[in-house]
């Protein structure tokens, strides 16, 4: 297989299978305070509409825009959107941003549905449809950007869809077994990574879309991933160094809330 | 429709700028300078090298700025 379909896959994998376990977290939450068949008619409603968007946004890039349009204005907001990712997984890597802690979001989202009014006997509730259909749609969003985006500014589509869809049966294959928020997942690491390389590809293709003729051309991006990644971990060296100088107070004590 | 299209544009905002402007605005500007030096006629190269740096120090000026905080 072409070494850019496997980044693909693997970007998108990875990528897909951190919003996989903060909307596992929700749906988990929403169907054991409240009612499991509304909570999965909603899931199943945001997967269909996503899939939806998918379909007709990828597609429509794909087919109705030239590539070097395509690849300045989606390499534009991978970089964008990389650096985010990138960015906040070295302020957490280096301690001056709270990690992600599911269990506390569990913890958090299960007294606020407690609060609710309680569910109807029969019928439809209506809270869990919501709940689930808002939080599955909103982290799902952010992955359908990344495999629309992604895919198509590589003209591989299918396989950046593949990723997605295998982080979606893991992620759900183990919330399935065992049953409670997948706090475990090494979910800084994968967003490290996926920062590196939305970051990458987003500066190769944003660049070759303003005219930049890439020395190496395909072995540039390998190099940009080098750089990204030698680069970023040399940051989370120096935010830690900075946060031990005498007199500063711990960067840790001062850090964010637990959402990214 | 007034009240969706506002909420449909603070969603795309909060999506893509958040409380990091820094990194929504520094990687256009990169790429728009980008583009001119490349259409100056610099070789590929040296813009690319000017490219990656540009989002480098884009990046450790934003974690400089949440680490200070």
């Amino acid at each position: 297989m072409h070494s850019v379909a496997v980044v693909t896959i693997v970007s998108s994998f990875l990528a897909s299978a951190v919003e996989f376990v903060e909307a596992v977290t929700i749906v988990l939450a929403v169907g054991v305070t409240r009612q499991w068949r509304s909570t999965l008619i909603g899931v199943a409603a945001a997967v269909a509409a996503l899939a939806v968007l998918v379909a007709v946004f990828g597609t429509a890039l794909a087919v109705f825009v030239p590539i070097s349009l395509l690849r300045l204005v989606v390499g534009g907001f991978l970089v964008i959107y990389g650096l985010q990712w990138l960015t906040k997984a070295v302020l957490r890597a280096a301690g001056a941003k709270a990690k992600h802690d599911e269990a506390a979001i569990y913890a958090a989202e299960v007294a606020e549905l407690t609060a609710e009014p309680p569910v109807a006997a029969s019928g439809m509730d209506w809270i869990s449809f919501t709940v689930a259909f808002k939080g599955v749609l909103l982290e799902g969003l952010e992955v359908a950007f990344i495999v629309v985006t992604f895919g198509a500014s590589a003209n591989l589509l299918g396989p950046a869809v593949i990723g997605a869809a295998l982080a979606g049966v893991l992620v759900v294959a183990i919330a399935l077994v065992v049953h409670r928020p997948l706090a475990r997942v090494p979910e800084n690491a994968m967003k490290f990574a996926v920062g590196v390389m939305l970051t990458g590809f987003g500066t190769f293709w944003s660049g070759e879309g303003v005219g930049i003729d890439w020395p190496g051309e395909d072995l540039a991006i390998v190099i940009l991933l080098a750089g990204y990644l030698g680069l970023a971990l040399a940051g989370v060296w120096i935010v830690r160094a900075f946060a031990r100088r005498p007199g500063r107070p711990s960067l840790v004590a001062g850090a964010g809330a637990a959402r990214p | 429709m007034i009240r969706f299209v506002r909420a449909f544009l603070h969603f795309w905002a909060d999506f893509l700028i958040g409380d990091r402007p820094e990194l929504f605005i520094g990687p256009i500007l990169a790429l728009v300078i980008a583009g001119l030096l490349v259409g100056a006629g610099l070789p590929g190269a040296l813009v690319g090298s000017l490219l990656f740096g540009a989002i480098v120090l884009i990046g450790a000026f934003s974690v400089g700025l949440v680490a200070r905080r």
